[in-house]
């Protein structure tokens, strides 16, 4: 079965080929005159305003965390969406206790305060 | 494809059902609470436990009954056990009630993380498929994990709690492991499906195959890290060490039950056919634990850390009691109800005794001492008789001494392990326990010999009512056991109907 | 098709380095990255098999999982960060108040 592979073994080449091939273009025959403002770091044509380097508030990690186990609880909306005609009323007693639990631990956290940034 | 709407009779879950309402109703009390009053939460928690017991204990002597597609099981066994781990509970919380304000965690999350773990026990003590038996076990470690790093002021607490996760999290990825190639090789992930499909035409085969043994070694590793069988026990002192007293006594007891169930369904149900090679193992994992458990006590000035230790052993003894359940003729294994109802008995009079232990601990906290070291204990015994005898009479059912319930649970392992011909097992077990004595009566001599030293502050004991009634009902409770134990043994005998 | 045992190849390889991670490196975010990998590892194996069963139970297997170590992760990252509040430490060979 290797030869099946042939086709992204093809591919490969060609994209390595293509960039080496221009990079080394631009390398050997482009004229460099840098200025400060070329060196600076590029975010998307907005003058950056501090080091990319910098170090993140620890909110961040607390939003992140919040975002991540709800985001993840999204999956099991999934399947239920796939079969949700076939399912009908079973589904729907299925999933809105499951709802219900969310939303509460939703209002849980808003109340809380996790949602304030100060 | 037709899609075949499954059967669910939710009257069986009733306990689980009724345990997610009383967290959803104490999460939104607790948010119209101040914070003085945080103490309610755990009044609250403490009457809706009481509730659901009873409405666990109306499960008993229904049968077999299964539902949720077969996810989940009612039978005696998972009623015992759901029983003894909602009395746990409740006393915990009413151990609880004066150490979080003297800790300074009287938040109303900590009694909803304790029902959260609670919960997460009851699905396991229920699990009948590897899926819900993984649910439950994750519900229930990821709240403890949690629990232990509570104090969330204090360094040894978060310690605990980092080491406890990532130790956990660890033994759950060995366990899953082991779960995806049993998956694998059989097909299923229903315990009835598996047993079957191992004792089917082509099940001598799976059974020999070296992907199976290794799933079984995934699968005894998972459950050694997580019940800390040594050698997989190294984060448990530090753990028990670090988490707040009362999660500490939480754990060693509603846990380690929880956790004990669910090995004896998985093993017991599931993988009969291969029993000589998880048997094997246990009984390796049973020695280890009993031996190096009580000779590491030994060496500790704390007393938390030395009963932290003792639970290692304990453990082991309940270890030894699953696998003299096992008992082999001509290569076949048949299990003897013996083994079963010791462990559950065991468990039983280990939850007593050990609540009550860390009880005292609880009852010597202050705000500005801690307490849990041996010498903190000089002369408290003849200055303070009454609490002496309490924690003598602990020590008496731990060390397994009559006329309390840890000598009968004793007798009742050993006996059960003497029995099914597991006479060495039995031999070390003996051995090693008569060690353990020698560890619970130094800190009786502490208690009773020693006098207190100048720089010694006063004993002054806590007078939370909740606590000393909670001391009285353990120690009552401990003697109870030990003198009348007749029909705490029927119900255990009577919880192995259906199960094996 | 790719057959079964390519994607049990790749499960017990990412499972080893997990493990292998887990017990050499000492930087717990790293460690926890670690257990990550092993409960991925796991994931590939449940859906291998179940593509090669037929059978769901291994793809709803992978979805819970997937769940346990999203709320796992929450919960670890929740503990150390709280370890961090008041010292900088990620080696757990420094975090040695209690005897390891």
């Amino acid at each position: 079965m290797p030869q099946e592979y042939l086709p992204i073994l093809i591919l490969l080449a060609l994209a390595t080929g293509f960039a080496v091939v221009n990079l080394g273009v631009s390398f050997f025959f482009g004229c460099r005159r840098p200025t400060a403002e070329k060196d600076t770091a590029y975010e998307c044509g907005i003058v950056p305003e501090t080091n990319a380097r910098g170090r993140f508030s620890v909110k961040f990690f607390l939003v992140a965390m919040l975002f991540i186990v709800f985001d993840v609880e999204t999956i099991f909306l999934f399947p239920w969406a796939v079969v949700f005609r076939e399912l009908g009323g079973f589904g729907l007693a299925a999933m809105t206790p499951f709802m219900l639990l969310l939303i509460a631990s939703l209002i849980y956290e808003w109340k809380r305060g996790a949602l304030e940034w100060d | 494809m037709p899609v075949v709407i499954p059967d669910i009779a939710l009257s069986l879950a009733a306990t689980e059902i009724g345990l997610v309402i009383l967290i959803c109703a104490v999460i939104v009390a607790d948010m119209f609470t101040s914070m003085e009053n945080k103490s309610l939460m755990g009044a609250f928690s403490f009457f809706g436990v009481v509730v659901l017991g009873f409405v666990a204990l109306s499960g008993w002597g229904g049968g077999v009954r299964t539902t949720f597609s077969g996810f989940y099981v009612l039978d005696n066994l998972s009623v015992f056990v759901k029983v003894v781990i909602l009395a746990a509970t409740g006393f915990t919380i009413l151990l609880s009630l004066q150490y979080a304000k003297i800790e300074r965690f009287n938040h109303g999350e900590y009694y909803v993380m304790i029902l959260f773990a609670v919960f997460g026990m009851l699905v396991m003590a229920s699990g009948n498929d590897l899926v819900s038996f993984y649910l439950g076990l994750e519900t229930m470690s990821i709240s403890s994990y949690v629990l232990v790093s509570f104090i969330r002021h204090d360094p040894l607490s978060r310690e605990a709690g980092l080491k406890y996760f990532l130790m956990g999290a660890f033994a759950s990825g060995l366990l899953l492991y082991g779960i995806a190639l049993v998956y694998g090789l059989t097909g299923t992930t229903s315990l009835l499906g598996i047993a079957k499909t191992l004792g089917g035409a082509n099940g001598a085969a799976i059974g020999a195959d070296p992907v199976m043994v290794l799933a079984l070694i995934l699968i005894v590793a998972g459950f050694g890290f997580k019940l800390a069988f040594v050698p997989f026990h190294m984060w448990l002192p530090d753990a028990y060490t670090g988490a707040p007293t009362s999660i500490t006594a939480f754990m060693s007891v509603a846990v380690k039950m929880a956790t004990v169930a669910a090995l004896m369904r998985v093993f017991f149900i599931a993988f009969p056919s291969v029993a000589g090679k998880w048997n094997l193992l246990l009984w390796l994992l049973a020695v280890l634990s009993m031996v190096w458990g009580n000779f590491a006590a030994i060496a500790q000035t704390s007393l938390k850390r030395m009963l932290a230790y003792s639970s290692i052993a304990h453990a082991g003894y309940v270890l030894m009691g699953v696998v003299a359940t096992s008992s082999f003729v001509d290569g076949k294994v048949v299990f003897l109800p013996l083994g079963v109802s010791a462990v559950l008995f065991y468990l039983l009079a280990y939850m007593v005794t050990n609540l009550g232990a860390f009880g005292m601990l609880i009852l010597l906290c202050r705000e500005d001492y801690r307490g849990d070291n041996i010498e903190d204990w000089r002369g408290v015994g003849r200055a303070h008789p009454w609490a002496g005898l309490a924690f003598l009479i602990f020590f008496l059912s731990l060390a397994g001494l009559p006329p309390t319930a840890g000598f009968v649970g004793k007798l009742f392992l050993f006996g059960a392990a003497i029995q099914n011909e597991y006479y060495w097992l039995a031999v070390i077990g003996i051995l090693s326990s008569a060690v353990s004595a020698y560890y619970y009566f130094r800190v009786v001599m502490v208690m009773y010999m020693e006098t207190r030293a100048e720089s010694q502050p006063v004993v002054e004991f806590s007078k939370a009512p909740s606590l000393l009634a909670v001391l009285v009902i353990l120690v009552v409770a401990t003697l109870f056991l030990g003198i009348f134990p007749g029909g705490f043994i029927e119900a255990a005998r009577g919880s192995i109907a259906g199960f094996i | 098709m790719v057959p079964l045992s390519h994607y049990l190849a790749l499960g017990a390889i990412m499972f080893v380095i997990g493990v292998a991670g887990v017990l050499m490196r000492r930087n717990a975010i790293i460690i926890l990255m670690s257990i990550e990998l092993m409960l991925n590892a796991v994931n590939i194996t449940f859906v291998g098999f179940a593509r090669q069963l037929g059978d769901l139970t291994g793809q709803v297997f992978a979805i819970f999982v997937i769940t346990v170590a999203a709320a796992e992760a929450a919960v670890g990252l929740a503990i150390l960060i709280a370890l961090n509040r008041d010292r900088t430490i990620l080696n757990v060979d420094e975090v040695n108040l209690l005897k390891w």
